[in-house]
Parts: structure tokens; sequence; C-alpha cells
């Protein structure tokens, strides 16, 4: 019970950035989306002006199909948007644990004397960032087809050629990785997503307990977590990769991936309840 | 009774605490005084387990701590301990919702008699608002034992006056009380164990109804004669 009521009073806590990175994500997102296609018609209309080209048949004849991935160029306002969402809740990881302990109001010394296990705490703090996360990846999903309709209203059918939704994602190297269709490689990089984030958490741990001594414990426990976890990258690299199929690492990348975490977890739950110096 | 046994603690090479032994008996005051530095809050963060010990022992009625004791225990830090952008209504609301002892027809009370409004924001409290909250959030638990870390610090004469009033009151009845304080005139009367620590080590502790009626002295008497060699 406590670990929900802490859940609620840390997204309580989130309402409003996240409202926030959802009103710019989606402006950025369907501003994306305009302006990509007026910017395409526009270029089209000058190009029939000066090649007297009367009908956008002629046109796409001339110079081939307008397409909605043209939006998704590396330099786009949707990376922007994704890269502001990224950018403040790898921010929020850090600062999660920081607010309550530094300031004039030290919340962390009523948060850790609450009557209940202090695992609820960590729980909290670890899996209310991850929703706003998830929240995001939501409003993404929503918005690219929200997107492709823009560009649909602007572009005639004749101009553009329809790209299926997946195959848009499979061409933006950072959509490819938040909403990848493959399940596998879509584990394994939230896995190891939220791996760093208990290793951090670890690490934050660390230094709330041990503070200049648990900086230099960190960077040391992180680098042994982080090769841990890189191993089978390191298997795949050298002369032994014969040894293991693809389908042998994935998996013995995935047991090594919860190992770590497990063990980080049991860590930094042992730091909040016996360490942890305020 | 909270009993400290030959508790040490260190913050680096630092000897904060260098074996401190005392007891702090249910239905009494007892005062923790000391010049800065002396280890009197680093005590109470200890007992609350905020702060890890090296060695020696920390008893709650005979048991060693944990976390369901915060039902039972109540820490009063120097500094309010709620998010500077809460409401006081919503500290109540906060207190409620985790703590099944919290006394709300107290908090209300005491929201009365200190003259806060409950929908003031934490970080717009004077010093003295903050410190009065703070020992109403501490005093609306139906605790059994109440530890206050200077709970005059920086708190002008009315205010202080309306602090020590509360300790008189019924409100602290039955209950244990560690407090630490360098200002203890308007307290002295109410105190009944001292212990004075310098540096971590406890110089002197005794009962104050004794030193008054055995040797004639007030506590900043002794005080004055232990600080001042």
């Amino acid at each position: 019970m406590t670990y929900w009521r802490l859940l609620n009073f840390e997204l309580k806590r989130l309402a409003l950035p996240l409202g926030i990175l959802v009103v710019i994500t989606t402006i950025l997102q369907l501003y994306n989306a305009y302006s990509t296609a007026n910017k395409e018609m526009d270029y089209a209309h000058r190009l029939m002006k000066v090649e007297h080209l009367s009908t956008m048949e002629q046109y796409v004849q001339a110079h081939g199909y307008f397409s909605y991935s043209s939006s998704f160029d590396e330099l786009s306002w949707l990376i922007l948007s994704i890269f502001i969402c990224a950018a403040f809740i790898g921010f929020y990881f850090v600062f999660i644990w920081y607010r309550d302990s530094l300031g004039r109001h030290p919340f962390m010394t009523r948060l850790l004397m609450l009557p209940a296990s202090r695992r609820n705490l960590y729980w909290a703090k670890l899996t209310a960032p991850l929703l706003v996360m998830l929240s995001l990846l939501a409003l993404q999903q929503l918005l690219l087809p929200i997107g492709d309709s823009i560009y649909q209203s602007i572009v005639p059918s004749e101009a553009r050629e329809d790209v299926p939704l997946q195959m848009l994602i499979l061409i933006n190297p950072v959509l490819n990785i938040l909403l990848s269709p493959n399940i596998v490689a879509l584990l394994l990089y939230y896995g190891t997503g939220i791996t760093a984030v208990i290793i951090l958490y670890t690490g934050i741990l660390l230094e709330r307990s041990y503070r200049w001594s648990g900086i230099l414990a960190g960077l040391i426990y992180a680098a042994a977590a982080i090769f841990v976890i890189v191993i089978p990258l390191i298997i795949l690299q050298s002369n032994y990769r014969y040894l293991m199929m693809e389908t042998q690492l994935t998996i013995f990348y995935f047991v090594l991936l919860a190992a770590v975490s497990s063990i980080s977890v049991w860590f930094s739950q042992y730091l909040l309840a016996k360490k942890f110096t305020i | 009774m909270i009993e400290l046994i030959d508790v040490k603690k260190r913050f680096g090479l630092k000897k904060v605490l260098q074996g401190v032994s005392f007891n702090a008996p249910r239905g009494a005051i007892t005062c923790l005084t000391g010049l800065n530095g002396a280890g009197k809050t680093t005590i109470l963060k200890a007992i609350m387990g905020l702060t890890p010990i090296q060695s020696g022992s920390i008893r709650i009625d005979g048991s060693a701590p944990h976390q369901a004791m915060y039902e039972r225990i109540v820490y009063v830090s120097d500094q309010l301990t709620m998010p500077g952008r809460m409401r006081i209504a919503d500290c109540f609301a906060f207190m409620q919702d985790y703590y099944r002892n919290w006394n709300s027809e107290r908090a209300n009370e005491l929201l009365a008699r200190f003259q806060l409004n409950a929908a003031d924001k934490v970080n717009s409290l004077s010093k003295g608002m903050a410190a009065k909250l703070n020992l109403l959030m501490g005093l609306a638990m139906d605790a059994d034992y109440m530890l206050l870390d200077e709970p005059f610090s920086g708190v002008d004469i009315f205010s202080r006056e309306e602090i020590a009033a509360v300790f008189s009151s019924d409100m602290v009845e039955g209950r244990g009380i560690i407090l630490t304080t360098h200002e203890i005139k308007e307290i002295e009367h109410l105190l009944d164990y001292v212990v004075m620590l310098d540096h971590g080590l406890i110089t002197k502790q005794f009962a104050s109804e004794d030193m008054r009626m055995e040797e004639g002295k007030s506590v900043v008497d002794v005080m004055r004669e232990v600080y001042k060699r």
C-alpha cells in the first residue's frame, strides 16, 4: 500500500513537467508534419513553374513522389522533441534523489521515517520516471498517425507515396530504438536502459551513504557492472565469436542484465535501509 | 525507555560520537546540551536510523530500532521536512495518509493555537512559523517518544515562549522527550535529565532535580562550569 501511495505522490510531482513535455512534443511533432508538407508543396509548385509542368502527375513523373518519411530527418523537430523528453527523463532519474535531500526542506528525512519498508521508496522512485517515459512513448505512438494525417491533408494523394508507419519507424534510427517492431530488440533496448538506471541509482545511493568515497565506489561499481554487461559484445568482437550462436549470445546478454539488475537492486535497497545518511 | 550503549560514530576520520551511553526514560524530558559539533544532532539521527553508527547499540523499550517504530517515535528536525511547495493542509493530508497515529483533531487544535494558516505554503513560512509547524507535526502524532532538534533555533522570543509553553502542557505528558538545545532558560524548570556532550563524549549527566537539591545548582550553572572551563 505504501508503495502505491508513494508512487502516486511521485507521479503527482511529475504531473506538471509531464504536461509541459506532452504540450512541447505535440506542438513540435505536429508542426514538423505540417511544415514538411508545406515546404514540399512550395518546392513542387516552384519547380512546376520553372519547368512549365501543369499537373502534379507530370511533376511526379519528372521528380518522384513525396513521402512523410522526409519529415523524419535527423535534424527535424521530431528528433528535437524526442531529445528534449529523453534529456528531461535522464536528468530526472538523478534529480529525484537529490531534490528531496538538498535544500532548506529536506523531505528525504520524512520519507526515510515513514513507518514502512524503505524498499517502497526505492521502487516508487524507480517506477515513477519509468511510467512517465512510457506515457511519452504512448504519446509518440499516437502522434505518428496524427502527423501522417496532417501530411496527407496537405500533400495530394497523386504526389505522395504512402509508407506504412511501421516502415517509417524502421527508417528512423531513433524511432527504431524507441518503438522497435522487433520484440527481442525492444526488450534488449529497454532492458539495457532500465539496467543502466538501476546501476545509476546504486551509484547515487553509494554517494548519499558515503559522500566523497561513495562517488569513487559508485564509479568503480558502475564500471564493473558495465564490464559484466558488455561481455557478450566483447565475445562478439573477439576470435571466440564462433563459440556461441547469436541467439545464445542474446540470451547470455539477457541473463547478465537480469543478474546485474538484481544485484544492484538488492545492494541499493541495503544502502537505503542501512547506510543512507542524512 | 531509549537506551544508548557505547555508541560510536565517525564521519570519515572525524570521531563524532566516542562511546556515548545514556538512558532517556518515557514520561521524562531529557536534554542533550553541548557546543556546536558536540554530536547532539547525530545522536538523534542515529536513534532514528537516519545515520548509521559504527558500533554500540540503540534500544527502544528493549528492542532494536526498526521501520515500524516510526509510529512510536517522532523526530522533529531543526528544518521542516516537507516539500517547500506543499501547503500546510497538504502536509496534514500526507501525514494522515502514512501514519496511523496521526491525530487530526490535535493538529487542527495546534494550528489554531500557533495561529498558522492551513492554506500557507511551507516555503512562505518565517523561521518562527516553520519551527511551530515542525513542532505541531511532531505533537500531532500519538507517539511514545519525541526527539526534538534545536526547537528554539533562530526563533524570536514570543514564538519561543509559545513553544516552551507546549512542554508544560498535557500534550507532552507521558511521552519520553529528548531535546537538544543551547537555549534552555525557558524550559530549564521542565527538564528531568541533562546529558552534557563535548566532542562526542559525555562530560556530565545528571537528574536536574537532584542537582538542584544536592548541590544547589541550576542546569545553567552546571553548563557554565562545564563549558567555560
